[in-house]
């Protein structure tokens, strides 16, 4: 090693030393990006706690008898039509009785080719290609309908089946 | 979290321990960057242990992976973030020698402490002896402290340093763009730096 023999021998002489017997080698790729991708799931669990929440806002209720906008009188004498607005969405919520228990049905309006998880009556669904989602046999309460996006969540409360 | 001390007595490196602390301090926040800050910083040390102690190559990565599991898991338990390191160390060491003991068909203690105790009623340990992994730290430290250096002196110790053959004065002088007569005392500049960085202050 030429001239670097007589370095060694100066005041960093030990420095030296560990530098020039350092033979450790960098890990696999495949096991460095595995551990990197371990944090990955910590921001999957953070998420919700970042993304932005809208409260739907009731903008008309017509009951069971009234018949909504375009809709055949026979199924508006059983079906209670809600619509909520939440930004630049709104959603369109329909509940009828069947046999004491409730089924709901819902539209989004306004968020096309938007994929989202709705939540509902401790049941999960996801929106169909037309923004539509159902939910069966709910029984009578108060509930809260969460619809989750990426980037945010609408949530319609008070949600009364009765 | 409880460790074994098994720092270096050489380096103190206060300023590296304040930036692994500030590491794990953005972890917490969920900050991915300082994460994937965290596995390239300490990749070779803790892959470096198990290769010491004979695993393969295949082992050696399956350890590594499970010291980056054990502290993704535990990231918000770690009392002393500036030990971060101490930590890693140890969790290798421990890890390491269950494994060594696994392929050998020996009972695996399920306790830090009694795997200590365990390690050190075995009469040859020297591959994972404290003073093997001081060296390992101690080299560990060094990268880290020369990867905060200014180019300039990274090339200039790399290429005297590290190298294999080493370059001469002319070589490195003809890289940065100097006289052959500034590189000796560069260097001199450079050591002493790099000697700060890895001190107490």
């Amino acid at each position: 090693m030429n001239n670097i023999s007589t370095m060694n021998n100066d005041k960093f002489s030990n420095l030296i030393h560990l530098m020039q017997t350092d033979d450790s080698v960098d890990a696999p790729t495949d096991a460095i990006k595995w551990s990197k991708n371990l944090f990955k799931t910590r921001a999957v669990e953070a998420k919700p706690g970042i993304i932005e929440t809208l409260i739907g806002v009731l903008q008309s209720s017509l009951n069971p008898g009234q018949a909504a906008v375009g809709e055949r009188s026979a199924t508006a004498e059983q079906a209670r039509q809600m619509l909520f607005e939440a930004g630049d969405s709104s959603i369109d919520l329909r509940i009828s009785e069947i046999g004491g228990m409730f089924k709901v049905e819902g539209q989004l309006f306004g968020s096309e080719s938007e994929n989202a998880e709705v939540f509902f009556a401790g049941q999960q669904t996801e929106l169909d290609e037309f923004g539509s989602f159902a939910f069966d046999s709910v029984a009578e309460g108060t509930y809260e309908i969460k619809l989750r996006f990426e980037d945010r969540e609408i949530v319609l409360k008070g949600i009364v089946l009765e | 979290m409880e460790s074994q001390e098994t720092t270096s007595e050489n380096f103190k490196a206060a300023k590296l321990a304040k930036d692994d602390a500030a590491l794990i301090k953005r972890c917490r926040k969920g900050d991915e960057t300082a994460w994937n800050d965290l596995v390239d910083r300490y990749q070779r040390l803790v892959f470096a242990i198990p290769r010491r102690a004979g695993l393969s190559e295949s082992q050696a990565a399956d350890i590594l992976q499970e010291v980056f599991l054990t502290l993704f898991e535990k990231l918000d338990e770690i009392e002393n973030p500036e030990r971060v390191r101490s930590w890693l160390v140890t969790t290798a060491k421990f890890k390491t020698w269950g494994s060594v003991r696994k392929d050998k068909g020996f009972y695996s203690p399920e306790t830090e402490e009694e795997m200590e105790y365990e390690m050190a009623s075995v009469a040859d340990a020297a591959p994972l002896a404290d003073e093997s992994l001081v060296v390992l730290e101690q080299q560990h430290l060094i990268r880290t402290a020369l990867s905060r250096m200014e180019e300039r002196c990274q090339t200039i110790l790399s290429m005297i340093y590290l190298t294999e053959p080493s370059r001469s004065y002319a070589e490195v002088a003809e890289a940065i763009g100097v006289g052959a007569t500034s590189i000796s005392p560069l260097r001199t500049r450079c050591l002493k730096k790099l000697e700060k960085i890895l001190g107490g202050e």
